[in-house]
């Protein structure tokens, strides 16, 4: 079942945010040169967390599309989100020691996916530091990640650069054009 | 505070949206010299809109913080009227019960507008519809709400006009639809989303026609034609859709008798010893003005022109300008309005094409029978509850990881919305006063109160059953969202705050939309509706009455009565 996250107002609030965290003038830059706001650790368990949103399978992830260098980016201009973002990756990192990792990074896939969804749960998480944190990864890696051209060509999606005049390509069922 | 006086003009319109470009293009056309008053700025198609960059969905909305009453602050939320429970089936919800609102009463009323050269229309959708003769009756023929003191014959020539000045593209063959010719261009083709709808109408026995549209299918005035990108609401990079900034007011402005002043706010209008306006004072960034004119007009729409006037108020006009009737503000008609979100088992691609380009006419026609209420119009859109592109699609669903990339890929373009859109019956007790509190101008914030009457909810409750019929015969797999006005208030097609009549007791302006009161100011937007066309879109009935209106200003001057 699709079930929604949520009605039209968050969802054009999530538009807002997103052109909050566009940096036009930062193209995607290669990780490895990124110098931010996070230390080498905390930059490692947020690759972990951006990896359990949009995890590599047959198709890229979200490390593939650079996602961790747009939050990065996002990041050393927006202190309050920082603040939000060291918290919630020191808590998942408390968490995997308390599961027995040595950190968060060390846990395979199903094992971080089951931290993240722990942040959700419980009454009033979501104004729990763990389930803003959990709101705001999951809203930036989703949102930098299906935006991107890697997440549409996944997708099946183009993009309306030049519309969809022709009605080219349909899709599965479609009739034949009518007037 | 230091006031510049302007050199006076012939006519000052204050606002540019669907009514007041369409006004200050016919004035100027007439040889008119027209001062055009635009709160917001002027947006460049090629420059302003996002949908011509490939991330597109994470790039800022050219109207962003212009369009909704939580984007400026004109207006004093309130808490809403209380929910009736015998109607409980129409809370809005998602999948599985989660309720949008859970409370005793309705949300905070929500105003969707743009401040900006042309207005809504810069965010429309582009619908053009030409109001059913029924719609200008609907007290005669079926005893809900009230006649309009015009009929369809008067308006036709002023609806031709319009509709040559957009472009628009339709299908004459309506059975539903006052007969006429040929429009300006052809109507679309059905998008992949009405194609699949068309086959559950089909199904039922009910028409899914083309929709009316404000999209050229050919090139109009050296436009583009539509690409059919599905991006009229984000702002349509290719400057096709048919915004009156791009139109009307380009026309005015070729004239040069158009003097257009984006960045520009009416504060306040004046009254003269003689009972006209004298003037308007107006605030720029680099001061405040004042300038005079023959005739004013004011098309702000059916929040900001009831609040201009009744914040005009004076020692001699002490319930506001142009309110001699005491109806300034009353008879607001929000919009009564259902939208169901439906899942399918195969894509449909429902983004690509116009946003909503067909719609079902078959229960147009106002009646109540018991309990079962008719005059509504059911459509198909493609993008509307935020199912666009994938950022959208994605953000929506829940959970992550890999099923939620699985889900990604298995559901992406299966949605579509279906909507129903009904007349909401004018009440006097549905008004908009003034608050207390101020804006940074100084002019009262507008305080809107708004409650259903049963016919409304009768309606509410038509649209819901009808829709639902609608998605199981379409082959719908699941209703993913319900959002209905029943408990979420909606006003994209308000109006009603200054209604046109013939009696100055019971109307703000005449059938003209001239002052009953005040004989050098009219008033060209939504307020003036006594109705809302039967479920219709009102923007071309709008403009229709503008171009009339200034016709009439035209003839008056000429006659020397202004």
């Amino acid at each position: 079942m699709f079930t929604l996250r949520a009605g039209r107002r968050a969802f054009l609030g999530s538009v807002l945010w997103a052109s909050l965290v566009l940096r036009r003038s930062n193209p995607v830059f290669a990780q490895s040169a990124i110098v931010g706001p996070l230390d080498p650790s905390s930059l490692g368990t947020l690759e972990a967390v951006v990896d359990a949103i949009v995890p590599r399978d047959r198709d890229p992830g979200a490390l593939d599309a650079g996602v961790p260098a747009r939050i990065f980016a996002h990041l050393s201009t927006h202190p309050e989100a920082l603040r939000l973002y060291r918290v919630g990756l020191e808590l998942v990192d408390r968490l995997a020691h308390q599961a027995g990792a040595s950190s968060f990074r060390a846990l395979d896939g199903p094992e971080r996916e089951r931290i993240l969804s722990s942040l959700a749960s419980g009454p009033d998480s979501a104004r729990q530091p763990g389930g803003e944190f959990l709101a705001r990864v999951r809203r930036d890696v989703l949102a930098f990640y299906w935006a991107s051209e890697v997440g549409q060509r996944i997708v099946g999606y183009r993009p309306p650069l030049s519309g969809y005049p022709d009605y080219a390509d349909p899709p599965s069922g479609a009739g034949s054009p009518q007037r | 505070m230091t006031v510049t006086k302007e050199e006076p003009f012939d006519a000052v319109v204050v606002g540019s949206g669907a009514g007041g470009g369409f006004a200050a293009m016919a004035l100027a056309e007439a040889g008119m010299r027209v001062l055009l008053l635009e709160r917001g700025r002027r947006f460049e198609p090629g420059r302003d809109f996002p949908m011509n960059h490939p991330d597109w969905e994470l790039r800022p909305r050219a109207f962003r913080g212009t369009e909704t009453a939580t984007g400026d602050v004109s207006l004093q939320l309130e808490e809403g009227a209380p929910l009736d429970p015998r109607y409980g089936h129409l809370r809005s919800t998602d999948l599985p019960g989660t309720a949008h609102n859970g409370g005793s009463r309705r949300g905070p009323f929500r105003y969707d507008r743009v401040f900006g050269l042309g207005g809504t229309t810069l965010h429309y959708q582009g619908e053009a519809h030409r109001f059913p003769e029924h719609a200008f009756r609907p007290a005669s023929r079926s005893g809900l709400g009230v006649d309009w003191p015009l009929g369809y014959a008067d308006l036709a020539r002023y609806y031709d006009r319009a509709e040559h000045i957009l472009g628009v593209a339709g299908d004459p063959a309506n059975p539903f639809k006052p007969a006429r010719g040929p429009f300006p261009t052809p109507a679309h083709r059905l998008s992949y989303a009405s194609q699949r709808v068309a086959r559950g109408a089909k199904k039922l026995g009910w028409a899914l026609l083309p929709n009316s549209l404000a999209l050229p299918t050919r090139s109009v005035d050296g436009r583009s034609s539509c690409q059919r990108s599905g991006g009229c609401v984000q702002g349509c990079i290719f400057g096709a859709k048919s915004s009156v900034d791009l139109t009307a007011i380009r026309r005015g402005e070729r004239t040069g008798r158009l003097r257009v002043q984006t960045d520009s706010r009416a504060l306040a209008m004046e009254m003269g010893q003689d009972g006209r306006v004298g003037a308007v004072i107006y605030r720029r960034a680099n001061g405040v003005y004042r300038v005079r004119a023959r005739a004013i007009v004011l098309a702000m729409g059916a929040v900001e022109t009831p609040r201009l006037l009744l914040a005009s108020r004076s020692a001699s006009q002490p319930n506001g300008i142009a309110n001699g009737s005491g109806l300034v503000g009353r008879y607001l008609m929000e919009t009564l309005l259902v939208e169901l979100a439906v899942r399918f088992d195969d894509r449909i691609d429902a983004y690509r094409g116009p946003p909503i380009d067909s719609r079902i006419w078959d229960f147009s026609l106002p009646s109540v029978n018991g309990s079962v209420r008719s005059g509504y119009v059911l459509g198909v859109s493609g993008t509307a509850g935020g199912f666009h592109g994938p950022m959208s699609y994605a953000l929506q669903m829940p959970g992550l990881g890999r099923a939620h990339k699985e889900a990604m890929r298995a559901q992406f373009g299966t949605v579509l919305t279906l909507i129903g859109i009904a007349e909401q019956e004018p009440r006097a007790g549905n008004r908009l006063t003034l608050a207390e509190s101020m804006d940074p101008d100084g002019i009262p914030l507008a305080r809107i109160a708004s409650s259903l009457s049963e016919l409304d909810l009768l309606a509410l409750d038509a649209m819901l059953m009808r829709l639902k019929e609608l998605a199981t015969a379409s082959g719908a797999v699941e209703v993913l969202r319900q959002i209905t006005t029943y408990d979420t208030p909606a006003a994209s097609h308000i109006g009603g705050t200054c209604r046109m009549g013939r009696q100055p007791r019971d109307s703000v302006v005449t059938p003209f939309g001239r002052s009953h009161d005040v004989p050098n100011l009219f008033i060209t937007d939504a307020s003036v509706l006594p109705g809302q066309g039967a479920g219709d879109s009102p923007s071309l009935t709008i403009q229709a009455l503008a171009l009339r209106t200034a016709e009439h200003i035209v003839t008056l001057a000429r006659r020397r009565e202004l």
